[in-house]
C-alpha cells in the first residue's frame, strides 16, 4: 500500500493543513452543515406540504438561509444572565464544539494518506474523544442556573450513558471482525471482503440508532424538547452562542456519520490508492463525504416522520433492545471471526 | 354547593334521558387498534413520509410573489358613496367594533372608518338601507402609521386601491379546491 | 348511561386530600426533592396560560393550571351592547370554532324573540358548523402533534384545515370570523358551485385521512407517547363535568347534537364516536372519527338541503324595496334597521350547542331593553381545564404536553 506516514513525503504538512481546514475539516464542515440544515428544512417543507426556506437566495432554492440565520445570530445581543457560572457558561459550548471536531484529526479519509495525527489504535482514540463531548453539554445546563436547562442536562446525562455504551460496543464489535483498531486497516479489510454493514448488520443498526440519539435527531431529540424544556441545556443562550449550540448537534452528526461510513460503509471504497496523491486525496474524500451525506440526509428526514420519545421510553429502549442488539452484534462478530473469516 | 343528585327533584324528562341514554345504534364504538407489528408500522410511516418527498404536494402559495384572489363576495375593504348615503347613521349604530364615525358634509352625516378597528363583519354594509357602501375584495393593506388607518371622508369615498398603501404583490391566483391536491392555484384571467 | 348517585362531593374532597398527601410526602419525607416549574405564560409549550408543575425527579406530583391571561370580559362587554353586536364577539374566543358559538348565541336570542330560522337557513348553519368542526379538530390534532414534537402532523393539520377554511370563505366571505348566523336566519345563500367544491374538499380530506393514519396515528412513537397516558375514567369524567370529545373518549355517550338536537341535526343521520379507554390516544382517535362523521353530515346536509328562504319572514317583511330586490337577486340578506336595535321581550333563554371542543352553553336574561341584562357564556375549554389538575399528577414531565394537546384545551376559549 501507499501509506504516507508522518514526514514521509515533503508535502506532508500541506496535507495536514488541507485535512484540517478544507477536506474533511472545517471547510467541509461549514459547507455541509449549511447544506444539511437547508436540506432538513427543505425535506420537512416537502413532506409538510409547503415550500421550506426560499426567500433568501431564491435562485438556488434558499440554500443560503442558514448564512442569513448566522448573520442574524451574530448581530443579536448576546445576553449573559446574572446568576450563571460565567466561565463554565461561556466555555462549555466552545469546548463541546471543540471535542466534537477533534476526532477528524485522527480519521484517515483518503487512500494512501495517513491522517494528521496518526496512531495505531486510532479508533479507540476517536471513541474516547467523542464520548467527552456530552459532558460539556451537561455543564452548560448546570451552569445556566435555569430549571429547564438543568432538567435538559440531566436528560442528556441519562441518554448519553444509555446510548454511548451500545454505540461503543457495536463499533468495537466490528473491530473484532477485522482484527484491528486502525481505521485505515479496517477500510483495507473491507476492500478485501464485504462492507462492514453486510458483515455485521446488527452493529450497523445499533450504531446508526445510537448516532441518532447522540446527535439529538428525531425521534430522540429529547434533551432539547421544545414543548417541554424550551431549548434544553441551551435555554439561557442567546445570540451567537445560541447559533453555536444549535450547530453542535449537526457537527456531531457529521463527525459520527464520517466514522460510521468508514467503519461500516468502507470509507473511500470503491477506489483504492492509485499513486497519484492529489487525485486520491480529492476523490477519496468526496466519496466519503457523499456516503456521510446520505446518512445525514436519512437522519434529518426522520424529523418529518417521528415525534420524540419520552425520556424513560428512550432510556428503556437503550438499555433493552439496543443493548441486546449490540450484544448480538458482538456475538455475530465472534462467530464470523472464529468460524467464517479465518 | 353540592354535586349530589337528588332523584326526586329531577325533571322527569331528564331522568328518562339519563335512564335511557341515547339510541345505541347512534353510538359508534371506536376501538383502539391493536398494536400491530412495529416494524411494519415504522416502514409504513417512513414510506408515507417519503412519498411526499418524491411527489410534493404544496398547499401554500409563494406570497408575495404570488397572491390569492379571493372568491366572489369576499369581505374586503370598502368605500362609501357619499351621494347615495342618506345619513341615517345606522352603520354607526350597528358597527360592533365602533369603527365607524359620522362626519358632517353639506349638513348631512356621512360615515368615515377607522381601519384599525374594523373587523370586516360587514354589518354596516348589510344594514345600509340605500346600499351606499361599495365593497371590494381588497385586503392586503400595509399601513405604516397608526394615523393612516383613520380615514377622512375624502379617502373613504375613494376605492381602497387608490389610497391604501400596499405591498407590491405579484400575480393573483384563484384558489381551486382539488380532490387530489387539496388546493390548486390557477392564474386569474 | 348510568349515574353514580351521591358521594360526588366526598369523592372530590378525597381526591384533593390524596393529591395533597402526595405533595406533602414529596416535601417532608424526601427533603428538597421537588422542583417547581412555571411552564408559561411565555413558554413554547404552554399557550396563553401558565402551568405550575411540581416535579419530583421526572414525575409530576402536582399540577395547577393558571388561567386568565387572555380574559376579554365578553360577558360584561355584551351587557353594554346591542344584541346583534355580540355575534362577532362570541366567535372571538374560540378560534376556528366560530360558527357553533354564534349558532348557540343566536339560538338563545331567537328563543327570546320567538322567531325561528327557515329550514334552508338551518341546513346552511349545520353545514358551516360541521366545516368549522373539522377545522377545529384539525387544529387540535395539529397542536397535539407539535407538542409531541411531530412537526409534520402540525403542518398537515394546518394545511388540511386550510381547505376547510377556503370552503367556508366561499360560503361566508371571511376566513375565520364569519358572523354568518343572524337572528332569523343566515346572511347569504350558498354560491352555485358550492356543493361541488364541498364534495371535492371532503374527498380530499378522506384521502388524506389514510395518510394521517399511517404517518401519525399508527406511528409507533406517537402511539407509545399517547397510549395509557392521562387515562380519564368515565366516572371521573362525569363527576368533573368534562365535555366534548374528551368525554366521549372516556366511554360516555353524550353529545348535544344528539341529546338536544338544534338546527338540522335531528333530520340527519349520524353517529357519535365513543371510545372506552379514555387515554390520550383515544382522545386523538375520537377526533379523527368525528371528522369522518362530520364529513358524512355535510354530505347529507348538502343533499337534503331544502329550497326556500334563508331568513325568517318576520325579518324579511321589514325589508324596504331595495333590500327585497337585493335579496331576490343575490340572495344576500340585508339587515332591516330593526336588527340593530333588537328588543326581545323580558325573559330568559338558554341554548346549548356542541362546539368542536365540547358543549357550550348560552344563557341570556333580557330586561326588555336593547342590551341583554346578563349573558352567561360557558365554553367547553373552561369545563375541561380542570383536567390538568387531575390527569397530569403521576405522569412524567414529558407527558404534560401530550396530555395538554390531547385534551385540546384552548386558553382564550376558557378565559373568554
Ligand atoms: S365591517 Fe363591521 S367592523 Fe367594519 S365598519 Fe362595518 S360594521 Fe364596523
Ligand atoms: S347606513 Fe348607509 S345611508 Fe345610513 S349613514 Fe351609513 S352609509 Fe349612510
Amino acid at each position: 500500500m501507499v501509506y504516507i506516514g508522518p514526514l514521509e513525503i515533503p508535502g506532508r504538512l500541506i496535507y495536514d493543513f488541507l485535512h484540517i481546514f478544507i477536506l474533511p475539516g472545517f471547510g467541509a464542515i461549514l459547507v455541509l452543515v449549511i447544506l444539511i440544515i437547508w436540506a432538513e428544512r427543505k425535506i420537512a417543507g416537502l413532506v409538510q406540504l409547503r415550500y421550506g426556506p426560499l426567500h433568501v437566495s431564491r435562485r438556488i432554492g434558499g440554500a443560503l438561509q442558514l448564512v442569513a440565520d448566522l448573520i442574524r445570530y451574530s448581530l443579536q445581543e448576546f445576553i449573559v444572565p446574572e446568576n450563571v457560572d460565567k466561565i463554565a457558561y461561556l466555555m462549555a459550548p466552545a469546548l463541546a464544539l471543540l471535542f466534537a471536531v477533534i476526532p477528524i484529526a485522527f480519521m484517515p479519509t483518503a487512500p494512501g494518506i495517513a491522517p494528521p495525527i496518526y496512531v495505531e489504535p486510532n479508533l479507540l482514540l476517536i471513541l474516547a474523544v467523542i464520548s467527552l463531548a456530552p459532558i460539556f453539554v451537561i455543564v452548560t445546563g448546570v451552569a445556566s442556573d435555569n430549571k429547564f436547562a438543568f432538567i435538559g442536562s440531566l436528560r442528556e446525562a441519562f441518554l448519553m450513558i444509555s446510548y454511548e455504551i451500545p454505540f461503543i460496543i457495536s463499533i468495537l464489535s466490528t473491530a473484532f471482525i477485522y482484527g484491528t483498531l486502525d481505521l485505515y486497516k479496517i477500510v483495507e479489510a473491507q476492500s478485501k471482503a464485504f462492507l462492514g454493514v453486510l458483515l455485521n448488520p446488527f452493529a450497523a443498526l445499533v450504531a446508526y440508532i445510537a448516532i441518532l440519539r447522540i446527535t439529538g435527531r428525531f425521534p430522540f431529540e429529547i434533551s432539547e424538547a421544545e414543548s417541554e424544556l424550551v431549548m434544553g441545556p441551551y435555554t439561557e443562550y442567546s445570540g451567537l452562542m445560541y447559533g453555536v449550540a444549535m450547530g453542535i448537534g449537526y457537527i456531531k452528526l457529521y463527525v459520527y456519520t464520517l466514522l460510521f461510513s468508514i467503519v461500516f460503509l468502507g470509507g473511500w471504497l470503491p477506489i483504492s490508492s492509485t499513486g497519484n496523491i492529489v487525485f486520491d486525496y480529492i476523490l477519496g474524500n468526496i466519496i466519503l463525504l457523499i456516503k456521510a451525506s446520505i446518512l445525514m440526509l436519512i437522519a434529518v428526514f426522520l424529523r418529518s416522520v417521528y415525534p420524540r420519545y419520552r425520556i424513560d421510553q428512550a432510556v428503556r429502549l437503550g438499555w433493552s433492545l439496543i443493548l441486546i442488539l449490540s450484544g448480538a452484534a458482538v456475538a455475530w462478530s465472534l462467530i464470523i471471526r472464529l468460524i467464517i473469516w479465518r | 354547593m353540592s354535586l349530589r343528585i337528588v332523584e326526586e327533584e329531577m325533571d322527569p324528562e331528564i331522568k328518562e334521558l339519563i335512564e335511557k341514554g341515547f339510541d345505541k345504534t347512534k353510538v359508534l364504538k371506536v376501538s383502539l387498534p391493536k398494536p400491530g407489528a412495529v416494524v411494519q408500522r415504522n416502514v409504513d410511516a417512513l414510506l408515507t413520509g417519503f412519498k411526499y418527498v418524491v411527489k410534493p404536494m404544496r398547499l401554500t402559495i409563494d406570497y408575495p410573489y404570488k397572491a390569492v384572489e379571493y372568491p366572489e363576495g369576499y369581505r374586503g375593504m370598502f368605500r362609501v358613496d357619499d351621494n347615495k348615503c342618506v345619513g341615517c347613521s345606522l352603520c354607526d349604530v350597528v358597527c360592533p367594533a365602533d369603527a365607524i364615525r359620522l362626519v358632517l358634509k353639506d349638513k348631512k352625516k356621512v360615515p368615515v372608518i377607522n381601519w384599525g378597528r374594523c373587523i370586516f363583519c360587514y354589518f354596516c354594509v348589510d344594514i345600509c338601507p340605500v346600499e351606499a357602501f361599495e365593497t371590494t375584495k381588497y385586503h392586503d393593506a400595509v399601513f405604516t402609521r397608526f394615523e393612516d388607518m383613520l380615514t377622512t371622508l375624502e379617502e373613504f369615498t375613494k376605492r381602497p386601491e387608490d389610497y391604501v398603501p400596499m405591498r407590491k404583490i405579484g400575480k393573483r391566483y384563484k384558489v381551486v379546491i382539488d380532490e387530489y391536491r387539496g388546493l390548486r392555484y390557477e392564474p386569474v384571467g | 348511561m348510568e349515574v353514580d348517585r351521591g358521594s360526588s362531593n366526598d369523592f372530590l374532597s378525597n381526591l384533593s386530600q390524596e393529591l395533597f398527601m402526595i405533595r406533602e410526602t414529596g416535601v417532608r419525607e424526601e427533603g428538597e426533592r421537588l422542583i417547581e416549574l412555571q411552564i408559561g405564560p411565555a413558554h413554547p409549550g404552554s399557550g396563553h396560560m401558565r402551568i405550575l408543575a411540581w416535579v419530583d425527579g421526572d414525575i409530576v406530583v402536582r399540577c395547577d393550571p393558571d388561567i386568565g391571561f387572555v380574559h376579554r370580559t365578553i360577558e360584561k362587554l355584551s351587557e353594554n351592547r346591542a344584541y346583534i353586536k355580540t355575534i362577532p364577539l362570541v366567535e372571538r374566543p374560540s378560534l376556528l370554532d366560530t360558527t357553533p358559538m354564534t349558532i348557540g348565541y343566536v339560538n338563545a336570542v331567537e328563543k327570546l324573540m320567538g322567531i325561528e330560522a327557515p329550514p334552508r337557513a338551518k341546513y346552511l348553519r349545520t353545514i358551516l358548523a360541521e366545516i368549522t368542526r373539522i377545522a377545529s379538530h384539525f387544529y387540535g390534532i395539529g397542536i397535539l402533534a407539535i407538542f409531541l414534537g411531530h412537526s409534520t402532523g402540525f403542518m398537515w393539520a394546518f394545511g388540511d384545515r386550510e381547505v376547510m377554511i377556503e370552503l367556508a370563505t366561499m360560503l361566508t366571505g371571511a376566513r375565520i370570523t364569519y358572523a354568518y348566523v343572524i337572528p332569523g336566519g343566515v346572511r347569504r345563500d350558498m354560491p352555485q358551485n358550492f356543493p361541488d367544491q364541498v364534495e371535492k374538499g371532503l374527498r380530499y380530506i378522506e384521502r388524506r385521512l389514510k395518510d394521517w393514519e399511517k404517518l401519525f396515528l399508527n406511528n409507533p412513537v406517537v402511539e407509545r407517547r399517547l397510549r395509557d397516558i392521562g387515562v380519564l375514567k368515565p366516572v371521573m369524567a362525569r363527576r368533573l363535568g368534562i365535555t366534548g370529545p374528551n368525554l366521549r373518549a372516556s366511554g360516555v355517550d353524550y353529545d348535544v347534537r344528539m341529546a338536544e338536537p338544534y338546527e338540522a341535526y335531528d333530520e340527519i343521520d349520524f353517529m357519535i364516536p365513543v371510545a372506552e379507554e379514555g387515554d390520550a390516544y383515544a382522545r386523538g382517535l375520537v377526533r379523527f372519527k368525528e371528522i369522518e362523521q362530520s364529513i358524512s353530515i355535510i354530505r347529507q346536509a348538502i343533499k337534503k338541503i331544502p329550497d326556500g328562504d334563508i331568513i325568517s319572514p318576520q325579518i324579511s317583511r321589514l325589508f324596504n324595496p331595495l333590500m327585497k330586490k337585493i335579496y331576490a337577486e343575490t340572495r344576500r340578506v340585508k339587515f332591516p334597521s330593526l336588527l340593530a336595535t333588537l328588543k326581545p321581550p323580558k325573559g330568559e333563554a338558554m341554548a346549548r350547542v356542541e362546539a368542536g371542543r365540547g358543549e357550550a352553553l348560552f344563557h341570556i336574561i333580557s330586561d326588555g331593553s336593547t342590551n341583554p341584562y346578563r349573558f352567561r357564556f360557558v365554553t367547553p375549554s373552561f369545563r375541561n381545564v380542570i383536567l390538568f389538575k387531575y390527569l397530569i399528577p403521576g405522569h412524567r414531565l414529558a407527558d404534560i404536553p401530550a396530555i395538554y394537546g390531547s385534551i385540546d384545551y384552548f386558553p382564550p376559549e376558557a378565559d373568554r
